[in-house]
Order: structure tokens, then sequence, then C-alpha cells
């Protein structure tokens, strides 16, 4: 019924007008993703362009963040594994038109998105890194799992290890499938309730143009799913998918679990953990953050760490 | 269970009305979601000779994703059973249509890992649309339907997506 209270609302306001940036936004012309300043301290493809031979094979991990984000979405994660001195690289890319303004992102595709996961991951192969592995969170999933639909990977270094935290392939709230149709109408749409912290570091206001690509994405990806993705051989995958989501439809699990081929069946494996937390492994800048969640990000970064080292 | 339930109650509207010229049609229902699966099945439709001027009818509908995007491919199994009551504007061989559905869901996730994913919902839609009857006893109704309960993510099942389309080709029997 929501739906039909929207459809209604579209009509009878027809166009949306611009959205009222503030300073106080990731969307306007003062916040930018830190990573555009010093690159340097997010990528490891700029960090150590010369690896040794011993930290050629050292496990570099490729991190993408989801729709709307930026590189803040995986800090804790970077933080945790130095702290915990396991010897793997992070490498936070900053997907193409995040973190900048509201018209470069409302101007970007979601090529452009993934664009910037395949030039870190060539300059690490370049750069000679041989153990390379990969984490998407949300829309950073079927980013990332597109590639290997597209048999990217076929001529060149395979990924050790797959990571796929609330990856979205059917998101919570359905409308978004009637995008195409409202959207023009909508012009954008502006974010639920966001923490100061949140507005530094995400985009408030959605542009429906942004929201038809992630539509046309995981609409890909589904029916590249549906069709079957084979997984270079030594490609292992690990899903996390929290039952009480909002944002990604639980059904997400189910879709990429029974799409992704592995070599064996035991090199795929799914996690249902009971939380309403969106991508778990990240907690700052939240509302509510209770101590079980952070047991939670605690497990799945330790599982993660823990994978990550089996490989080397 | 639930389809006894729903095929017990509408067999008995059906043996509840007076058969005599009463019509019943069979026929085949394909029906795509917007952005989601593509699901056929068979339908069967009761026109109550005294009831609204014959404009009303009853049915019963069975479409799954089993005969259309799963076959041969890994879309998630599902099952669609919905009772519905069409009324068609006029008696002339074009005309509007509204359709209420309401029935139960399916789906089988072909894993014991996602036990924790809910594999039932109840169904609740709307449709308007066309039908048109040939001079043959052949009929084709054609509508956009909208689903009034769809899943938010932590309960339903998330492939039960809001906007669809259906065609359905019915064959008249008169009884």
């Amino acid at each position: 019924m929501k739906y039909f209270i929207l459809i209604a609302a579209v009509f009878f306001i027809g166009c949306g007008g611009e959205p009222n940036i503030t300073d106080a936004d990731l969307d306007g012309n003062v916040l930018f993703d830190p990573s555009l300043y010093s690159p340097e301290q997010f990528l490891i493809s700029k960090s150590k362009p010369n690896p040794t031979e011993e930290e050629k094979q050292k496990a570099v991990i490729i991190v993408a963040h989801g729709y709307t984000a930026t590189t803040f979405e995986w800090n804790e994660f970077k933080r945790y594994v130095d702290s915990t001195q396991a010897d793997v690289l992070v490498s936070q890319v900053l997907l193409g038109g995040h973190g900048r303004t509201y018209q470069d992102f409302k101007n970007s595709s979601w090529r452009d998105w993934q664009a910037s996961i395949i030039d870190e991951y060539q300059k690490l192969v370049q750069s000679g890194y041989r153990n390379i592995s990969f984490a998407g969170s949300s829309t950073g999933g079927p980013l990332i799992v597109n590639l290997f639909a597209q048999s990217f990977f076929k001529n060149s270094i395979e990924p050790k290890h797959v990571f796929l935290i609330d990856p979205i392939i059917v998101p919570s709230n359905k409308s978004l499938s009637m995008i195409g149709i409202f959207g023009p109408m909508l012009g954008y749409i502006e974010s639920g309730e966001m923490t100061a912290e949140e507005r530094k570091h995400w985009y408030k206001f959605r542009p429906q143009e942004t929201l038809q690509e992630l539509q046309d994405i995981i609409t890909i990806t589904r029916k590249d799913l549906e069709s079957g993705i084979l997984f270079p051989n030594s490609t292992h995958v690990s899903i996390y998918k929290s039952l009480y989501d909002d944002v990604v439809d639980r059904v997400s699990a189910v879709m990429l679990y029974n799409g992704i081929e592995t070599q064996k069946p035991e090199m795929k494996k799914v996690s249902l953990p009971h939380s309403g937390i969106h991508v778990i492994t990240r907690l700052e800048g939240r509302a509510n953050v209770t101590e079980q969640d952070r047991v939670l990000q605690k497990k799945v970064f330790d599982e993660m760490i823990q994978d990550l080292k089996s490989k080397q | 269970m639930h389809i006894i339930r729903y095929l017990t109650l509408f067999f008995f509207i059906i043996s509840a009305s007076n058969l005599e010229s009463q019509e019943l049609s069979l026929g085949l229902r394909l029906q795509q979601s917007w952005n989601m699966y593509n699901e056929n099945g068979i339908t069967v439709q009761f026109t109550p000779k005294d009831l609204l001027n014959e404009q009303l009818s009853i049915g019963a509908t069975y479409v799954s994703s089993r005969f259309g995007s799963a076959i041969n491919s890994n879309a998630i199994l599902q099952d669609n059973i919905v009772l519905h009551s069409t009324y068609v504007f006029s008696k002339s061989s074009f005309s509007p249509l509204v359709r209420l559905n309401a029935g139960y869901c399916f789906a089988d996730y072909e894993s014991a890992l996602f036990d924790d994913i809910d594999a039932s919902m109840p169904l609740l839609s709307l449709e308007a649309g066309a039908k048109y009857t040939f001079d043959i006893p052949l009929k084709v109704q054609a509508s956009l339907g909208y689903n009034l309960i769809t899943s938010d993510g932590s309960s339903g099942i998330g492939t039960v997506y809001p906007l669809f389309v259906q065609c359905t080709l019915l064959w008249s029997f008169s009884l």
C-alpha cells in the first residue's frame, strides 16, 4: 500500500526540484572522500607500488563499498587488520562517481563505479602482487560478481577469496524495481534519517539516474546468476547476509549461493546472522550499536582474516 | 494445506451454483513481474449466469517460475496459487476488466541453509486491463497488476515484486 501512496504522490507533485544540499553533506562542494586527497593512505597500488618478493606473496584484499558510500565503510576492517598484525594488506577503493559531488554522482554509471575496482586490481597485478582477494559490501557485491560473470580473470591472476557482505541482488524496498517508470518524475530520492557522521561519508540525495544504474547492475547480476557464474578454480566465496536488513532482501543470499559455481561445493559458504544491521562490517557513525553487533562484527572480521591467511 | 483449502472453497462455490447454462473457461496464464521473474501456469474461470449479468467471474490460478524463469536456470522456484474474481464492464467482445486476486506464494530455496528465510507469504493483488472474445470460444485477457503485499526484506518472499503484466488465454465451455 505504501507504494500506491508513493505513486499517487508522484503523480500529484510532479517533477522533483533540486535537492537542498548543505555544506554538512557529502553531496555538496565542501566535503570529499579523503582518498581523493591522499590515495596512498587507501590504495596499496599507491602506498606500495614496488613490492619486494616477500610482499608480492602477501594477501592483498581490495575492499569495495556500497551505493552512495565511501572508503569510510571499510575503515574499521582496515584498522582491525592492522591492529591484529595479520600481515594482510587492505586496499580501499573509492567507487567512481562516489565521494565527490551530487552532480558527479548523478553523471556516473555503474560501469564508472566498477572501474575503480578494476583499476586497482590491474595496478596490483602489474606491480607483481599474486595473492589478491576482494570484499564488497552491498552494491560492491554485484560490482565484483559481475567481473566473474564477464570472465574478467580468465587470463589473469585468479582471486583467492571473495567476501560478499550484504550483497544486493534484490532490494528490501521493492519500489526500486519501478524507478525506470517513476524516477524521471521524482528527480531524486532523499535518504532516511542519517547521523551527522553518516552525512559526511554517504550521499544524502540519490539521483534517480543512479538508482536506475543500481537497478541495472542488480538485474544484470541476477540474470547472470540464473545462468550460473563459474568462478575460477582457486577462488573461494563467503557470503554474509543479515537476516533483518532493511536495505538488501535476504533472498539475495539464496540467489548468489545458488548461482555461483565454485570448483568444489565446499569452496563457497553462506552465513545468515540474526542481525538487523546492513553491512555489519561498518558500525562507526551508526546511531544505535549494541555489544552484540560488535561481537558479530569481530567474528566476521576474524573469519575473513583467517580465510585470507589460510590462502597465503 | 493452503492449496487444498483454496481448491475446496473454489469447488464449493461452483457446486453451490446452478450449473445449467453456466460457462467454465480453462486456459493458460503468462505472467511477467516487472524486473523479476516470468511465471506461467494454468487458470480456470467460472461465470455464473445470474450474477451481475454474467459480467462477474470467479476462478483459480496456478502460476510458477518452474514454467518460466526457472526453466534450465538457477532462478528461485516459486509457486503462486490464487483465487480471483474478475469483473468485465460490458458483454461486448471487447471490454475493460478489473480483477482481484488473493492467495499464497510458496518458494523452494533448495537448501536447508536457507531454512531461516520465509518460504511462504500471502498474496493480494489488483489488476486492470481488457478482454477480447473471439468468434470461437476463445477469450484473451491482458492486464497490468499490482501486488499489495511484498516482502520488506526481513519477512516474506523477496521475489514477489509489486508490478506485473499478464496475458491469459481462455477456452470456454458451456455447462
